[in-house]
Formats: C-alpha cells, structure tokens, sequence
C-alpha cells in the first residue's frame, strides 16, 4: 500500500519529525507499506507531519490524510511518545487495513 | 542526484588554480582553511536524500523530467518560490553558517529571464544555450557561483571611463569561436569548492559600456582563471578546533578573489555581450533573488544563535531574568519577522515574461535591508546575554593543558550541573557567529543597503499614496 508523506520545513520543531515516521514505519508489518516522499500519485493515503501546530505542509487536496501538527492530531494532544501509535491507528481506521501492533 | 560525499570526491577532479597564506592550495580537502566550507556545501547535497527534506530539496526538471537538487531548479510556480524560503532556513539550521550555493542558484534564474529578453528584442538565441548550461549543471548537479560583484574601481566612474578596465569583468577580444575575457570577481562566495561560474555584469551600463556587458559560463579551473581566497576574522582557529565555535561547517562561505586573465569562453557559453541596455536588468533581477534568501537562510543560521543564547543563559544561570527573557522576545522578533519577508517575497512571487518566477520586490528588498539591521541588534544581544567571557576566553591550547586546563574549568564554571566545557564551546560558538566576517556579509552581500533603499523608493506608489491622503482630508473630492 502506497502511502505518500510530506512534512513540513521544519522551521519550528516541537517534535522530531524524523523520529516520528521511524517509529510509524517500525509499527507496521515490514513489506506492506511504500512510503513516498516525493512522488505522490496513486497514493492511498497521506501522511502530513508538521513541526508544530501551524501544520503549514501541504498535501494533495481530496486525499484521506492523517495530519500531524507539533504534539495535536486532529484536535486530540499527544506526547511525542504516543503520536506513532496514534497515527497507525488511524492509518488503520482510513485505510481500513487492520494493523496488528 | 550527487550525495554530499560525491560532490566532495567530485571537487578532488578540479584544477582550481587557488592562493591563500601566500601558497597554492593544491588540494582544497585538506585544507583546514577550506574544508568547513565544503563540508556545509555538502549539505545542500545530502538534505536532497534525506525523507524530512527531500519534497523541500529537490524539484523536477520541466527540461529532463528528472528529478534534481532543488539548487539547480529554475523556478517554475510561487510553490518553489516558498520551498526556496524554506528549504534555506532549514539548512542553515543545521549548518549554522553560509552554504554557498544559492548565489549560483539566484544567477541561473537571473540570466534564464533577461537571455529571454534579449532574445525578444535582438533575435538572438541566448537563451537555449543558458537551457543547455542549465541541463548541464543539473544533469551533473554541478554547485555554480554567482559571479556578481566587479572590484569596480573608481565608483564614480562608468566601465569603460576606468583607468584599469580590468576592474569590471569585460570582453577583450571576440573571435568566431568566441570570446576573451578579462578582469575579476570580488567577494565570490563558494568559488574554492564549486564547479562553474556564471559571470553577469554589476552595474546598468550605457553604450560605450559595450564590452562590459557580458555574461557567461565558465569552469573554475578554465586556464587563465585565479583564485585568492579571503582572509576571515579568526581564520587561524582553522587551525584548532573547538576555538572555531563551529568546527565542522565554519562561519559565513568562504570567499574569493576570482581572476579571469584572457580566459576563453565559447560562444555556447555567453549568455549576453554587448546588449547595454539589459545589464541594469539582470543586476537587479539577480539582486531581488538572491535578497528573498535573507530572511531564510539567514533565519535558520539566527534560530542557531538564539538557541545559543538562550543555552548560555541557562548555563550561565541568569534564563528565568525578566530581561534576558525580553532580549530572547526581541531576537525572536526580528528573526521572524525577518523570515515572515522573505515567505511574503515567495507567497507574492509572480511570472516573468520568459516564464520562471521572480519574488516580489518590495519584500524582497525589505528583507534584505532588515537584515543589515537585525543581524547586527541580534548579535549586540547575544553578547549581552553570553557575557563577556566572548571576549576573554583562554585558548584551547591552555585548555589541554593538564595545569592550566583543570584552572580554566574551575573559574569558568557556570550554574550548578551544567557542563563548563559545553559553556565554553557554546561561548565560542556564538563568538564566532558573530564576529565580523559574518556580519558583513549580511550587511553587503545581495547589494549594500542603499541599493535596497533606491529600490524600496522606486517601487512604492507614493502618487496613489498622496491621492490617498488628499482625499481622506478633503484636499480632492
């Protein structure tokens, strides 16, 4: 499953962005899921991960799209810790995938 | 796409011909004088590979249709515009200095607009062969300096009045296979460690300027070209390491003293000779780039120094103050707001006639000309707030004593459980980044500050302004 992921400039960083996807990518059973970083047609789901909550990283309109933006996740806050697991747990929920942790 | 280690191995493959100390350098790696600033150029390869930076770093070519460093893209649309902004910031976050590399950047996009124009009008194909030095640069992500700035002499006299025409880069024989150049380039940053230069002229020229308005492509260790690499405050810390503040990525490019002594460019390589009327042009449309990238690359380098800052208040015990807190407020101020201009100069980017984007000139120059200003105030507040053992420090040398070392750790100790060498290492770090070689680069790099002052006045509508006021007040209905 293709999944597209864009961050932010990083200008402002709350959290370690980079941390973050790792801990995702380590999440998820190895071989199921393409990240893309760049080239993002056909993807099946975004991942947008800001740096703080301005969450200023575009990404293509009409996508389901998780959105990261410093510790919130669609309004909910997190620790830096946990906003991995809540972000597979939504990929999960939008792609209908079930994602064993 | 070259990694950073490729471009390094790429720089072992140039005959650069380069002078500094009063000896030729021989091999630029190995020079302590020279590495750091390949080391930060090196950066702006390696940021294209790595997932967090890679939409911001690269771009697709609409001449390949490849993928390429984004340091090599012609701007296409206000999106790149912005990624620009942000791309730069985010490197000199990690560099925490000058990494050279979108002077060259600025120039290509500067002379792929007015070769257009000059094609427009004359008939002539500059153009396609500025497409083609473009591919070349981008197919072999080659690093370009932009070769601005002429020794220019007596200011008060036009080129071709110069009692030393060498002074201003110029034509000095034309041939049917092409031309000879002559003269300099002041103040070129980058030039030790990258590949190409593209010469543009410095000034508006009128028409006996004729074999001064000449812009091209050449190697930098095309025969006949000289470098003599510029002295920096503190260059000698080179030598050592941690008195450096900034080891591994040094302060502000690296500049040289380019000489071109009957150098020859194939006419496949000349952009511009002889078309007066555009240099003017082409000095500014270089200018406004390359004024956007201040308030960016400069904010990533500042966010470094606040974080210093506000480290070394923390070392030195005094964070919780009420005035060292204000000075952090103000520093953040002007770095933001600094930034704030040159996303604005991308945001209200628009198309030239050739098609690529251009920033919008106000705000462009409003962040060129505010970093002039804030560079300085927020250098004044760092060493308000670090102390002023900036000025005092013992060398490292003393500090590896084994008597004088232990002494040195006592009486520079800080606050309880924080670290006196890491004090010591943030002091020199902002000692570094604000001394005087970087401070005058942001004060004169892009253009002086007058030259922003002229072009702030010639933008602004102060007829509608006035038409504005009388109306308000009842002067006019």
């Amino acid at each position: 499953m293709k999944v597209g992921v864009k961050f932010c400039g990083g200008c402002n960083p709350y959290i370690d962005r980079k941390k973050v996807m790792e801990r995702v990518k380590n999440m998820l059973p190895p071989g199921k899921y393409k990240f893309e970083y760049f080239d993002w047609d056909d993807c099946e789901a975004f991942i947008a991960v800001n740096g703080c909550s301005l969450a200023c990283a575009r990404y293509p309109a009409n996508q389901k799209v998780i959105v990261v933006s410093g510790f919130e996740i669609e309004g909910k806050q997190y620790s830096e810790d946990s906003l991995a697991s809540a972000v597979v747990e939504k990929l999960s929920a939008l792609t209908g995938d079930k994602i064993a942790p | 796409m070259k990694t950073g280690q490729e471009y390094i191995q790429s720089l072992k493959k140039m005959k650069t011909e380069i002078y500094f100390m009063g000896e030729q350098i021989e091999n630029i790696l190995d020079s302590p004088y020279i590495r750091p600033h390949i080391n930060t150029a090196a950066v702006t390869y390696d940021i294209a590979f790595e997932p967090e930076t890679m939409d911001l770093a690269t771009a697709v070519s609409p001449y390949t249709g490849k993928k390429i460093n984004r340091f090599t893209h012609i701007q296409q649309d206000a999106e790149d515009m912005v990624k620009k902004s942000k791309l730069l910031r985010a490197i000199g976050q990690k560099t925490g200095t000058c990494f050279q590399r979108c002077v060259g950047w600025d120039a290509m996009n500067a002379v792929y607009s007015v070769s257009y124009e000059i094609d427009r009008k004359y008939g002539t194909k500059y153009q396609e062969k500025v497409i083609d030095f473009v591919k070349y640069i981008q197919e072999n992500d080659y690093m370009v300096v932009g070769g601005m700035t002429d020794p220019k002499g007596d200011r008060g006299l036009p080129p071709h009045q110069q009692p030393d025409p060498d002074v201003f880069v110029h034509v000095a024989e034309r041939r049917k296979d092409g031309i000879i150049v002559r003269g300099a380039k002041a103040h070129q940053t980058g030039a030790a460690n990258s590949h190409e230069i593209l010469v543009m002229p410095t000034v508006a020229m009128r028409a006996e300027d004729k074999d001064f308005a000449v812009s091209f492509a050449a190697p930098l260790d095309a025969p006949g070209v000289t470098l003599i690499f510029g002295r920096q405050t503190n260059d000698e810390r080179k030598l050592g390491k941690l008195d450096q503040g900034n080891p591994t990525y040094g302060v502000v490019g690296g500049e040289a003293l380019v000489i071109f002594n009957n150098v020859f460019v194939p006419w496949e390589r000349v952009f511009m000779c002889g078309e007066t009327e555009f240099a003017g042009m082409l000095v500014e449309r270089f200018a406004v780039y390359h004024r956007q990238n201040y308030g960016a690359c400069k904010a990533g380098v500042i966010d470094v120094l606040i974080g210093a800052s506000a480290a070394m208040a923390e070392y030195n015990g005094t964070a919780k103050a009420s005035h060292i807190r204000d000075k952090m407020i103000e520093m953040i101020l002007m770095n933001e707001t600094l930034h704030a201009s040159s996303l604005a100069a991308g945001y209200e980017s628009r198309p030239l006639p050739a098609g690529n984007y251009y920033p919008q000139t106000t705000y462009a120059n409003i962040t060129k000309q505010n970093i002039t200003r804030s560079h300085y105030e927020i250098s004044r507040l760092a060493h308000d707030i670090a102390g002023g053992l900036l000025a005092t420090l013992p060398t490292e040398f003393d500090l590896r004593d084994p008597v004088l070392g232990p002494l040195i750790l006592k009486y520079f100790a800080g606050a309880a459980d924080t670290n006196t060498l890491d004090r010591i290492k943030l002091a020199r770090l902002i000692e570094n980044m604000t001394g005087g070689t970087s401070l005058v680069e942001s004060m004169h790099g892009a253009g002086s500050p007058q030259a922003q002052r002229i072009g702030l006045l010639k933008n602004a509508n102060l007829k509608q302004f006035k038409q504005m006021a009388q109306k308000i007040c009842g002067i006019t209905p």
